[in-house]
């Protein structure tokens, strides 16, 4: 499979290349600063050649400036490509998200979905970076300095490449063994989160149902299960301190009593060769310790890069390809035997054969009970979803071929969710119209009664409104998003159960002003029988079914369930 | 000080493990350090064997019981420090919890949830990296620097004063870092917060961002938060990378500078009279290793600062919460056997001090009325039930329950005579069995489907995956008809003496609302309810209806009644059928 998530790395491939070779620069001359520094002491000092100590200590000096300078030059390199990089991906990935359509958003999961905005894109930024920072640090220092120590000697090389090998199994093994207890820790961790937020949410049922000391008892078995996680996991963690002190430093006594034996009068090593052996086991382990901590970057960027690109290969269900020519002659709206099903495979169908006309200017209501069907006829009609079976035709044209654009520019929706964004009353209301005028504003808010409340606002229209309107009332909220939809303008305005939290008067209020805008088609989809008297055409739903379809007073007298509902509603 | 005396109370059972962990630490460092001095006698013994009177075999040994003291000793100071650091976590988070489940529902409603939760989750994980393990790598870094300095000066004083001369270089250069770091990182951390909650509010409105056709605008936004985001991961990344490299510098500074010096010395030995005896090839190299690493606890101590800095904000952002007030329970007296009657005195009442959403209200209940709550949306009617849970206290007046003011009656125990459904639906992550017999505790299997089938909510359970076993959540799919039906059947198995229903089937349809009205006659017969609803249906039948306008009752009376005076109720009631 194509590494999509790679693929906005390709604009940067020279710096992606470039960033490693400085540090091979850097490397190399960290590993030649131990053989000056030998040559000092098994030439030099013994000569008491003090010219050439201090030459060659203002080399290790100016080798140590050059590398600064080469080493910046590639850390400005890695910083650059991979926010360059991590800006690119999400910018892929949320153009992806918005081309998606809401069922597959759905089965993905939108918390999954934004995971992958905060969290795998980040890593798999850091990734990049770490990559071009420490990819070749570590192994090429780790292979020069074994190779510097086997010049050196043979028995040197052993026991440096000994310590190296036990270090590094060591080190693999935690790695090994760390994943899969972080990702169970992980799951504590959502754990604990999840019965907070939980219980803050339920604040008032967990007291009135006198529940504290349950909820209390719940929470802390599974803090008491983090701590018993994370101590196996610590446990494990703590042991690449101490035995990879403990294996370097081994090797370095090893080396000391090799200097010690002495062939034929002659010392195995030198004193400049043990200081230099030393000098290379210390550096040797940084870099055995910078690169497990490369490796965690590395894994889980890796892990970031599978999700991404499942998530970038997935095909937008629903595309515009507008190819159609619209006429306004004929029916506005039909659906001609249309079936849908929201999973996939042998589920139950929620809509089977349903048939719809509507014509320009008319007045339509839906009435049934929850989950018949209704709403899922409108998201149909929004071309949020497309029918099983059937067709559904809009302005003569089958809908699929209708530019999806225009379409929800002609299509008003109040949905029965109130989705009210971070911001203002304004910035809420002229979602669909940025343009719109101050007057219009007001316009708008008096038609759905919410000028009643924003006009008492001090800062009015620019009041601040919270994410997800949590500073209005349901009904305020309502309000809300009726002006919106009739400020967008468009022919056909849809109010799916959209009144629900206005009290009766409000509600014919609100209808009253709505029938008042001319040119409007509108679809009125409610439970109360006595907000759709006046419609034009009544559709009675029933369990995914259209089961009777009239005017008011015919359904009285012909549909046994449209009379229940509205005989319930009139009670005595 | 401040900081301990807030962090003590999690410590409890820890001090005295804390107070060993500093030997064991004086233990690992110490023998780590000793080994390279051993290391460059036992160099000299090799070029000189008169340097010492030790055997060169006793280097050897005493190099590998250093090895051995270190290895142990530094396993066990690190297992204990994240032990204690495991142990407070757990402390404060049960702390922490234990007050969000006892404060009251006024510090809940007036707190961001998000908020209380990263107090719970991040703020406790800054405290243990910052205040213990950071704290531990505080002190094990100052030991460090103590044992190397020790050494330093006992190799020769010469070099050594020269790396302590050269020592603020590296506190300034690490420190200049890390600020500079710090700072970045606050505003990565910020400008990704931004991003993150932009991406979700689309994500949870995806369906009016597809209605709305406004996907290229909400594009054009996060373009422009993904670029400020862009700038400051640059500029925090770029800050971070010059960690390692200006320590590797400094440290090739002080190691050439030491190079050339040492040389000089030994080169010079004998024949400079400095107070230093002897100073042999394997002191300097012993003395080169001391200078390598000691830049590292500079650079751990310097990042420490940081996070301490950091836990010690997040020990006061707990300790806000822990010293939050308690939800109030002054009263004393229990009711003996069941309420006979309730009622509301004179009460007044304003959330913020400035609007007064309750007025005066004063009303009689009696025990087996149904008393509905009827008017405009944000007249108060809900207020009176959180009034009457005591979720909230009025200013004056109060509820009396058999003649006893609810301010002197046991909270909890009052509030075990009443149920209640909300208009706001609450479904925790469980069973759908788990979610019903919340309200009853070891009810049966039988008693919750009995439940269910009394809350119309059998049918559509039976038809879930797993029926009564299926998991369900506050966002698993169910609808919010659904939810209020699960709610309903919490209270049809409490059947509690007294019933608020505060828009409790608000959106179940009409006709299953028709068939659930049976059952709750059935559950509210002989016993007090009071009901707030829309639907005028739901509440023909009471008692007493009781019509609010802002906060005052403007009409009282049952629906003949308040129908035959044609005011408000009448003009409501007529409102649905025109």
């Amino acid at each position: 499979m194509a590494r999509r998530a790679l693929g906005p790395l390709k604009k940067y491939t020279v710096k992606v290349v470039l960033g490693p070779m400085l540090k091979l620069f850097e490397v190399v001359t960290e590993l030649l600063i131990p053989v000056l520094t030998k040559k000092i002491i098994d030439q030099f000092i013994p000569s008491s050649d003090m010219k050439n100590t201090l030459i060659f200590g203002a080399i290790i000096l100016g080798l140590g400036f050059l590398a600064f300078i080469v080493t910046m030059c590639a850390q400005y390199l890695a910083a650059r490509v991979s926010a360059d990089y991590g800006y690119d991906l999400k910018k892929e990935i949320f153009h992806k998200m918005s081309t998606l359509s809401e069922k597959q958003l759905n089965d993905y999961g939108k918390q999954k979905a934004l995971t992958l905005v905060n969290n795998d894109a980040f890593s798999l930024q850091n990734g990049v970076m770490m990559f071009m920072r420490l990819i070749f640090r570590p192994p090429f220092l780790i292979v020069g300095a074994l190779v510097m120590s086997f010049t050196i000697h043979l028995y040197a090389g052993l026991i440096f490449g000994g310590v190296v090998l036990a270090s590094g199994i060591v080190v693999g093994l935690v790695m090994a063994l760390s994943p899969k207890r972080y990702a169970a820790i992980q799951s504590n961790l959502d754990e604990i989160n999840l019965l907070a937020s939980d219980s803050l949410k339920g604040a008032r049922p967990v007291r009135a149902f006198n529940k504290q000391e349950d909820e209390e008892a719940e929470f802390g078995a599974s803090v008491e299960t983090y701590k018993k996680k994370s101590m196996v996991m610590s446990s494990i963690n703590a042991l690449i301190n101490p035995l990879t002190f403990c294996a370097i430093n081994l090797g370095m006594i090893l080396i000391v009593y090799l200097g010690n034996i002495s062939v034929g009068g002659e010392s195995l090593l030198t004193t400049g060769e043990i200081v230099s052996l030393i000098s290379y086991s210390t550096s040797s382990l940084a870099a055995l310790i910078m690169f497990s901590r490369l490796s965690v970057s590395l894994n889980k960027a890796s892990a970031s890069m599978k999700r991404v690109d499942a998530f970038l290969a997935m095909e937008p269900s629903i595309t515009n390809n507008p190819t159609g020519e619209a006429s306004d002659n004929g029916t506005y709206v039909k659906f001609n035997n249309v079936s849908f099903a929201y999973g996939e495979g042998n589920g139950k169908n929620t809509l089977n054969n349903i048939n719809i006309s509507i014509e320009k200017g008319q007045w339509i209501g839906f009435i049934g009970g929850t989950g018949s069907g209704k709403s899922t006829v409108i998201s149909l009609l929004e071309r949020l979803y497309e029918p099983k079976e059937g067709e559904i035709l809009y302005r003569g044209i089958n809908l699929n071929n209708y530019d999806l654009n225009l379409l929800r520019d002609e299509i008003s929706l109040i949905s029965q969710k109130p989705s009210i964004f971070k911001g203002t009353i304004r910035s809420n209301v002229t979602l669909g119209k940025p343009e719109a005028s101050d007057g219009e504003i007001e316009w708008a808010l008096k038609q759905s009664l919410a000028y009643e409340y924003v006009s008492k606002y001090p800062e009015y229209i620019d009041h601040e409104v919270e994410e997800g309107g949590a500073n209005l009332s349901g009904g305020q909220k309502q309000r809300l998003l009726i002006a919106r939809a009739i400020l967008k303008g468009g022919s056909l305005l849809i109010l799916d159960d959209s009144t629900s939290a206005l009290d009766f008067l409000s509600d014919l209020n609100v209808r009253n002003n709505i029938s008042k805008i001319d040119g409007l088609t509108k679809i009125i989809v409610s439970q109360r029988a006595g907000s759709l008297k006046d419609c034009d055409q009544i559709y009675v739903f029933d369990k995914g079914e259209i089961v009777a379809c009239g005017k008011h007073d015919e359904l009285v007298d012909t549909c046994s369930i449209y009379k229940e509902i509205y005989d319930m509603q009139r009670a005595k | 000080m401040e900081t301990f005396k807030r962090l003590r109370p999690y410590l409890k059972g820890s001090l005295g493990l804390f107070a060993i962990s500093l030997l064991f630490a004086l233990l690992a460092t110490g023998s780590k350090l000793a080994i390279p001095l051993l290391a460059g006698r036992a160099v000299n013994k090799i070029i000189d064997p008169t340097t010492s009177p030790l055997r060169f075999v006793d280097f050897i040994v005493l190099m590998s019981i250093f090895l051995v003291v270190g290895t142990v000793f530094r396993y066990v100071f690190d297992y204990v420090i994240s032990l204690i650091g495991q142990r407070v976590i757990k402390n404060i988070r049960n702390a922490v919890f234990h007050k969000y489940t006892s404060a009251p529902i006024s510090y809940v409603d007036s707190s961001r949830k998000g908020d209380m939760i990263s107090r719970l989750i991040n703020d406790v994980e800054n405290v243990q990296t910052g205040l213990v393990s950071g704290f531990a790598a505080f002190y094990d870094g100052i030991i460090a620097i103590g044992f190397t300095l020790v050494f330093m000066f006992t190799l020769n004083w010469v070099l050594a004063l020269i790396v302590v001369f050269l020592t603020p270089i590296s506190i300034f250069v690490s420190r200049f870092v890390s600020k500079f770091n710090s700072k970045n990182f606050k505003q990565q951390a910020k400008d990704s917060g931004l991003l993150a909650s932009f991406a979700l509010e689309g994500l949870n409105n995806s369906e009016s961002v597809n209605t709305l056709n406004i996907a290229a605008r909400r594009e054009e936004e996060f373009d422009k938060l993904n670029d400020s985001f862009r700038k400051s991961v640059f500029k925090a990344n770029l800050g971070a990378s010059l960690i390692n490299p200006s320590t590797r510098l400094v440290n090739a500074l002080i190691n050439g500078i030491l190079i050339a010096v040492g040389a000089l010395l030994v080169i010079k030995d004998g024949s400079l009279n400095y107070g230093v005896a002897l100073f042999m090839v394997g002191d300097l190299s012993a003395f080169l290793t001391y200078a390598s690493s000691y830049m590292t606890p500079f650079n751990e101590i310097s990042n420490v600062v940081t996070e301490i800095s950091y836990a010690t904000s997040s020990l006061k952002r707990i300790d806000d919460v822990i010293r939050s007030s308690d939800d109030i329970n002054e009263g004393t007296e229990v009711i003996d056997g069941e309420v006979d009657n309730l009622k509301a005195n004179h009460i007044t009442f304003s959330y913020d001090g400035v609007r007064t959403i309750i007025k005066d209200f004063d009303l009689d209940i009696y025990k087996g009325h149904k008393i509905a709550f009827v008017g405009p949306t944000g007249c108060g009617k809900t207020t009176l039930i959180n009034l009457l849970m005591r979720f909230y206290d009025p200013q004056s007046g109060c509820f009396e329950a058999n003649s006893i003011s609810t301010f002197d009656l046991e909270k909890r125990a009052f509030r075990e005579h009443i149920g209640m459904v909300l208009q706001e639906t609450w479904i925790f992550t469980g069973t759908v069995f788990e979610n019903i017999a919340y309200s009853k505790k070891g009810a049966t299997l039988e008693e919750v489907k009995l439940a269910a089938e009394k809350a119309q909510a059998s049918s559509f359970i039976e038809r879930l995956p797993n029926g009564y076993d299926t998991m369900i959540s506050d966002s698993s799919g169910l609808s919010v008809g659904e939810k209020q039906l699960i709610c309903v059947a919490r209270v049809m198995l409490m059947e509690p003496e007294i019933v608020i229903l505060d828009e409790a089937t608000s959106n179940i349809d009409v006709r299953t609302e028709a068939l659930l009205s049976k059952s709750f006659d059935a559950l509210m017969k002989g016993k007090t309810s009071l009901v707030v609803a829309h639907r005028l249906s739901t509440i023909v039948s009471s008692d007493l209806i009781v019509v609010l306008k802002d906060g005052e009752i403007i009409e009282t009376g049952n629906h003949n009644e308040l129908m035959a005076k044609g005011g408000f109720y009448n003009k409501l009631y007529n409102s649905q059928f025109n």
